[in-house]
């Protein structure tokens, strides 16, 4: 319960004055609406949120037209019978309701005898339009990318998903942030367990301000300790639509051009959306690719000490004569040379990314050329050690997803320091402990590793996007998100 | 949407049990049975256990519930008694492997680090049932995928007259005794009892299936998993054997201490993009050992907890490495624990089974990495490959009561094109004399050619003396091609005088003109060694220097 309005303007505003001490941006715009008898009004709205164009076209100009020839009795009763014929006007009991909806970007409008706020909706805060997802870059299929408006992403999943069994609730998350948070899923098709332990986790905690969708999947990730991402991230409306269509469930945050997506599984990470507009051979050879990259990244740089280091004889001889030769001259050890690389490709990365565009592409050269070129020209590292993390390099950026590239990336230190200390031992520890852990992990009860682990249990049934992807005709069944009863998702027509 | 609730599928449950036994099956189980009796021995073995195992399953409930069924007293002597058994088993496979790896895998390690690494990674492994479900759901199939295409490049070392003298000994078996048609005497027969009864005892562990109650498959499903799983574990088994005889012979591989690595030293990769199968082989064995300790660890802790004990993992973990780091001593876990399950546990685990089947009334009655950084004080042999002298043609001879090595270096060496040699009457006084006098480590891992002095071909004492020696070099694999000259100074005196090295040159002549010869190689001399004590010389091209130029012919005596 909050404070309800009252019918005496003065009260309101002095509240809302009380309340918004302060803050200049914030406007309050007193007008006296009515042809015979003036009604005080209260129009207070954010600066830049309400256009100064408005009152012609907008809304709020239509309604205030509408008034200007009623008698005080008829004004009040036009807004209390909601006669407005506005869309997008909403009355509100309460004051804080009001000024949440005021910050909210729109503006309202308090009337002298009314005991309502009245919510008009306006143009908000400034906010970039639809763009293409620059981070998930396709050749097939929709170019269309979430930007950092809640209300246009869910348009924008809905635009895809036309029906009423797309659900859309909304909760406001942060003390003072308030951010409006979405959460999207087919109510027909998801598990309801998974969107209560979605909201219990979501409420877990307090906090004060939620700026991005990433403060949200920390709060509700389940092992924060791991490298893993435990939820799948996504700008792509499409990849949205699609994973609700497979029974899960989206969390779009505003002021955050990134959709969470759940439960998640390993093998979601390394599937694009345009896997499946592309025929299956192609999707499947393209994903097969992507798991070798997936495991290159994470350990071809410690195998490769591993093998120099302790383990010659598996080589051929004049390979490992040339990584030999390659290496003289070379002053340190090799785990320190790959370390070196390693370190020296981090920092390209990291200032390729925070460098204005036109500038990233020159670090790119610079670093891989110019520093690689050089470092083997003055016998800092050996040429052999360049093509190693070039190799490492190349294929963590093969893993479609950003935040799970970044997983594998620093798992490969672990394997570097295993590897160059205790040669193949230190390997098999390595992938040991990695898969360990991958097996414990679970994302709102959904194992990690799913198709790949629990594919023998009778619930599961589509299991043919795995590694590779089936033929689409024979994709009948949704995954095992979707509930048990909703698992058929194709079926052929009988013919008449 | 799948429930915590500590369950896990057959399908997981029958994988665990294979990758849980699949490292002491393949390298110290299996290949303790010879040729036909062993392979008998595996599927009568498998079989009685499966007959076992259906036997304990209709007594599945007196086992899931100890407390309620047995007693307190007795469900908790009980459970003293199995993590015994665990304890004693996770010791012998942590000893075992601190000596495989130490002596294949890192030479300079120190044991016992091998063995803080490995109960750390198998204690950082599992958190729960479920993981561990998962885990070798997903691992299973790749292990067991690998170690299949591994085999199967092996198997092409085999010979069939391997096989066939078996049915050669038992047609003239026949022959001599018609009355008795089988050609098995009553030795053979005791044999393969004994064998099976070892067989038996290495896997009585199963019994453990029916204590735990993690499967959320009951009855009749259950059941054909469990036995569809040691029916693979049996043709496993089986299939490892039949290779290892096409390989070595009936009884060649007895003296081998790990048959199955000698075997993938000897295996070539098609493309020769990994010159030694074994690393990776044993790469893969490891990873089986850290399953299999985890789940040592794992299950000892849950049985604790099943009569209500206090349970964690780590005191068995302790346990297990105090055992293997002492079971070296004058009481040697290696050799007797295979006798205390043969002789204790397994009619432990009988009568455990019969008294079950008695028992028809209820009565009412922790995971982490250890912090290995330190280990990077304690001393790995890491020697960069520019520090590494490589031999790849390797000269022996025996003269004036001394041995007299010759190396030939690959092309990178200083002294590549130098006529190396170094005497003495022993391994370790010719390898002191090499590291007084060269400053690089020798790395004899890609050995392509060894020739041997005629003379001491002919000199079976010091020629069998000179193999076991190179036997016991696991670095210097079995790969490498046999050769034999009457003069191995004057061979090696040629190296550095035509366009590649000896070693290249040599490894030539059978890699590139395959149709000219079938090639000798080092695991084919110590077959024969091992199996039949008789070596066919004649079949080892002949080297001989004309014009400076190295002749390769086959010697006709």
């Amino acid at each position: 319960m909050g404070t309800p309005v009252s019918k005496l303007l003065k009260d309101n505003e002095a509240w809302l004055r009380k309340k918004c001490e302060g803050c200049a941006d914030i406007k309050f715009r007193p007008m006296k609406l009515g042809a015979r008898e003036k009604v005080d009004c209260l129009a207070v709205y954010i600066e830049v949120t309400v256009s100064n164009l408005m009152l012609e076209e907008s809304m709020l100009g239509r309604m205030i037209q509408q008034f200007e020839g009623m008698s005080r009795k008829e004004f009040i009763q036009c807004l209390e019978n909601d006669g407005m014929g506005i869309s997008d006007a909403f009355p509100y009991g309460t004051m804080e309701e009001g000024m949440r909806a005021m910050l909210a970007g729109n503006l309202i409008l308090l009337v002298d005898g009314y005991d309502k706020v009245i919510k008009v909706g306006s143009k908000g805060y400034p906010a970039r339009s639809v763009s293409s997802a620059e981070s998930e870059k396709v050749l097939r299929g929709s170019q269309e990318g979430f930007c950092e408006s809640v209300k246009l992403n869910t348009a924008l999943v809905r635009k895809r998903i036309r029906s009423a069994d797309l659900k859309v609730e909304e909760l406001f998350i942060g003390e003072r942030s308030d951010t409006v948070t979405a959460i999207l899923y087919i109510e027909e098709l998801v598990y309801p367990q998974i969107l209560e332990e979605l909201h219990r986790r979501l409420d877990r905690f307090r906090i004060d301000g939620v700026l991005d969708s990433g403060i949200l999947e920390q709060l509700a990730e389940e092992d924060q300790i791991s490298p893993f991402p435990q939820f799948q991230t996504t700008e792509r409306p499409d990849l949205t639509a699609m994973e609700l269509l497979e029974g899960k469930v989206a969390v779009i945050s505003d002021n955050s051009p990134a959709a969470l997506l759940l439960p998640t599984t390993l093998n979601d990470f390394m599937r694009v959306s345009e896997d499946r507009y592309n025929r299956f051979e192609i999707a499947s050879f393209q994903r097969i690719i992507r798991y070798v990259a997936m495991i290159l990244a994470m350990m071809i740089s410690g195998t490769y000490l591993a093998v120099i280091g302790f383990h010659t004889s598996i080589l051929p001889t004049n390979l490992l004569l040339s990584f030999a030769e390659a290496r003289k001259g070379v002053p340190f050890p090799s785990i320190l040379e790959i370390l070196f690389m390693e370190l020296a490709f981090e920092l390209i990365r990291e200032s390729g990314v925070r460098m204005p565009g036109p500038l990233s592409g020159t670090i790119g050269i610079v670093g891989g050329l110019i520093i690689g070129d050089a470092a083997v020209s003055a016998n800092l590292v050996s040429p052999m050690a360049v093509v190693v993390v070039a190799v490492s390099a190349l294929s963590s950026f093969a893993i479609p997803n950003e935040e799970c590239a970044a997983a594998f990336r620093l798992i490969k230190y672990g394997f570097i320091l295993l590897g160059g200390i205790f040669g193949m031992l230190g390997i098999a520890v390595g992938c040991y402990l990695v898969l360990g852990h991958l097996s414990g992990l679970v994302s709102f009860g959904i194992p990690y590793l799913m198709p790949f682990t629990a594919k023998g249990m009778e619930a599961y049934r589509g299991g043919k996007d795995g590694i590779v992807r089936g033929p689409f005709r024979m994709m009948k069944y949704r995954p095992v998100f979707a509930r048990r009863n909703q698992r058929l998702r194709l079926k052929e027509r009988k013919k008449s | 949407m799948f429930a915590d609730n500590q369950k896990i599928s057959g399908l997981q449950a029958a994988r665990q049990l294979f990758l849980v036994y699949l490292a002491p099956m393949t390298l110290w189980i299996a290949v303790r049975g010879q040729g036909r009796t062993g392979i008998l021995s595996v599927g009568l073995g498998m079989g009685i256990l499966c007959l076992w195992t259906f036997f304990l399953f209709r007594q599945a409930h007196v086992f899931r519930n100890p407390l309620k069924y047995w007693g307190t007293f007795f469900s908790r002597a009980i459970m003293l008694i199995l993590q015994i058994y665990l304890i004693l088993s996770g010791g012998w496979i942590l000893y075992k492997s601190m000596g495989l790896i130490k002596t294949y895998l890192i030479s300079g390690i120190a044991p016992w680090v091998v063995g803080v690494i490995l109960v750390a990674a198998a204690l950082g492994g599992f958190g729960n049932v479920q993981q561990r479900g998962r885990f070798s759901q997903v691992a299973g199939p790749i292990l067991l995928t690998l170690i299949v295409i591994m085999l199967i490049l092996a198997a092409f070392q085999g010979d069939s007259k391997y096989l066939e003298i078996q049915a050669m000994e038992k047609t003239i078996s026949q022959n001599e005794n018609m009355v008795n048609e089988d050609a098995w005497d009553t030795g053979q027969m005791r044999k393969i009892a004994i064998k099976t009864i070892e067989i038996l005892a290495a896997f009585s562990g199963v019994i453990f299936l029916h204590f735990l109650q993690i499967t959320g498959d009951q009855g009749e499903s259950h059941v054909r998993r469990i036995f569809g799983t040691l029916g693979k574990m049996g043709i496993y088994m089986a299939a490892l054997l039949l290779v290892l005889q096409a390989v070595y012979g009936e009884h060649g591989a007895d003296s081998l201490e790990y048959p199955v690595l000698d075997l993938m030293a000897g295996a070539r990769v098609p493309g020769g993009f990994v010159r030694r199968l074994d690393l990776v082989f044993l790469t893969v064995m490891i990873f089986a050992v850290m399953f299999s300790l985890g789940s040592i660890f794992f299950y000892s802790s849950y049985l604790l907890e099943q009569v209500k004990w206090p349970a964690s993992r780590l005191p068995a973990a302790v346990i297990c490495f105090v055992l293997a780091v002492s079971g070296g001593g004058e009481w040697s876990l290696e050799k007797e624990y295979l006798n205390i399950c043969k002789w204790i546990f397994l009619p432990f685990f009988i009568a455990l089974t019969i008294c079950a089947a008695y028992i028809k009334k209820k009565k009412k009655v922790g995971a982490m990495l250890l912090p290995v950084l330190f280990l990077l004080l304690t001393g790995c042999q890491i020697v960069e490959p520019e520090k590494r002298s490589y031999p790849l043609a390797v000269g022996i001879e025996w003269d004036q009561d001394q041995y007299h090595i010759y190396f030939s270096m690959a092309g990178m060496d200083q002294s590549a094109g130098k006529l190396m040699r170094y005497s003495g009457r022993s391994k370790q006084e010719i390898m002191k004399m090499y590291n007084d006098t060269r400053e690089y480590y020798l790395d004899s891992g890609h050995v392509l050619a060894v020739i041997f002095d005629e003379g001491l071909l002919r000199d079976e004492e010091h020629f069998k003396k000179v193999l076991l020696g190179l036997e016991q070099e696991n670095v210097l694999g079995n790969s490498a091609y046999i050769f034999q000259t009457d003069d191995v100074s004057e061979v090696f005196g040629t190296d550095g005088m035509q366009a590649e090295s000896l070693g290249e040159f040599l490894a030539g002549i059978y890699e590139n003109r395959m149709a000219e010869s079938d090639p000798v190689t080092l695991a084919a001399i110590y077959r024969e060694l091992h199996d039949q004590d008789v070596f066919s010389l004649e079949e080892i091209l002949y080297l001989e220097v004309q014009e400076g130029n190295i002749k390769v012919t086959k010697k006709v005596d």
